[in-house]
C-alpha cells in the first residue's frame, strides 16, 4: 500500500519529552486522514504509554524511551518501551483505579484510558527488565 | 499550560489554557492552590475551554482541586468541559465527585 509507513523515536525519559512524542505519532497518523477525534485518542493514549514509562517505568532514575509506530493499510500500531523496572501483576495493574504512584499526582486510570481509546493494547513486562505497551488503532472507521 | 484566574464577586473563575500532562499539572496544581488559599472564594469554577489536551493528569488536577476545595467550604465547579477529557472524567467518575456544568458567558 502506498500509506505504508514507519518511525522510530528514541529519548531520555524527561517529562519535557511527553508532548513532542505525542505529536509525533499524531503526525504519522494523520497520513490516514483520520478525525480529529481519533487524532486526539491517539495523542492521550501515546501520552498515558509515555509518562507511564517515565513515572513508573523508570521512577527517578533517566532511562530511554523506544517507541516505534507503523502504518499498515488503514491501521496505526504504536508500541512504546522501557527498559524499566517492570510490572510483577499485569493484569492487576491494568484494573481503574489500580496505582502505585503518587495518589496525588497518579489516578490508575492509563491503562483504562488507552483501553478505551484504542482498539486493542498489549502489555509484556519483566520485572525488573522493562515494559513494552502496544497499541493499535483501525482508522478507516470513522465515528 | 498556564492558569488565568478572575474574580467576580464571591467566585474565583481558573480559565486553564494548553495542554495538561504530567510534565504540567504539578505546577499548574501549585499556581491554582495559592490562589485558592488567598482569595478563598465561596465558587471555584475550573473551566476548560481553552484547554487544548489532556491525560490522565488532568483527572488528579480535578480531584486534587475538589479535594482543597472541601477542605475550604469551597463549592467546585467544572465548566465548559467537552470532547474526550469530558470522556475521560466521566469515564473515571469524576463526574459523581464534581458537578460539571455549561457556561457560555465569559470565555
Ligand atoms: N512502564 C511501566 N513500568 C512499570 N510499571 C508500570 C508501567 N506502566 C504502568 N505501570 C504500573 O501500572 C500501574 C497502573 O498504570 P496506569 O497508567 O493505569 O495508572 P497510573 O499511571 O498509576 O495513574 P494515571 O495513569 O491515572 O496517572 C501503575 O501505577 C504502575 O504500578
Ligand atoms: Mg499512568
Amino acid at each position: 500500500m502506498k500509506t505504508d509507513n514507519s518511525i522510530k523515536l528514541e529519548f531520555p525519559s524527561k517529562s519535557s519529552n511527553e508532548g513532542f512524542s505525542r505529536v509525533a505519532i499524531a503526525a504519522l497518523a494523520s497520513q490516514l486522514d483520520p478525525t480529529l477525534e481519533q487524532i486526539n485518542e491517539i495523542k492521550t493514549a501515546v501520552s498515558e504509554a509515555v509518562t507511564n514509562a517515565i513515572v513508573h517505568g523508570y521512577k527517578d532514575s533517566i532511562g530511554t524511551i523506544y517507541i516505534t509506530a507503523k502504518i499498515r493499510g488503514k491501521k496505526l500500531t504504536v508500541t512504546v518501551r522501557d527498559k524499566g523496572c517492570g510490572i510483577a501483576d499485569i493484569e492487576q495493574a491494568r484494573q481503574p483505579m489500580f496505582t502505585t504512584g503518587n495518589e496525588n499526582e497518579r489516578s490508575g486510570m492509563g491503562f483504562t484510558i488507552m483501553e478505551s481509546f484504542m482498539d486493542r493494547v498489549r502489555v509484556k513486562s519483566v520485572p525488573g527488565g522493562g515494559t513494552k505497551v502496544t497499541l493499535e488503532k483501525q482508522l478507516d472507521i470513522k465515528q | 499550560m498556564s492558569a488565568q484566574f478572575k474574580i467576580e464577586n464571591s467566585t474565583l473563575r481558573v480559565l486553564l489554557c494548553g495542554e495538561i500532562d504530567h510534565h504540567t499539572a504539578r505546577s499548574l496544581c501549585e499556581s491554582i492552590d495559592l490562589k485558592t488559599v488567598s482569595v478563598k472564594p465561596q465558587t471555584m469554577l475550573l473551566d476548560f475551554s481553552r484547554v487544548s489536551f489532556m491525560d490522565s493528569s488532568g483527572l488528579a488536577v480535578v480531584v486534587g482541586r475538589k479535594r482543597l476545595c472541601d477542605k475550604l467550604g469551597i463549592q467546585m465547579y467544572i465548566v465548559n468541559i467537552s470532547g474526550y477529557p469530558e470522556k475521560i472524567l466521566r469515564m473515571s467518575g469524576a463526574d459523581k465527585l464534581v458537578e460539571f456544568k455549561e457556561d457560555k458567558n465569559e470565555n
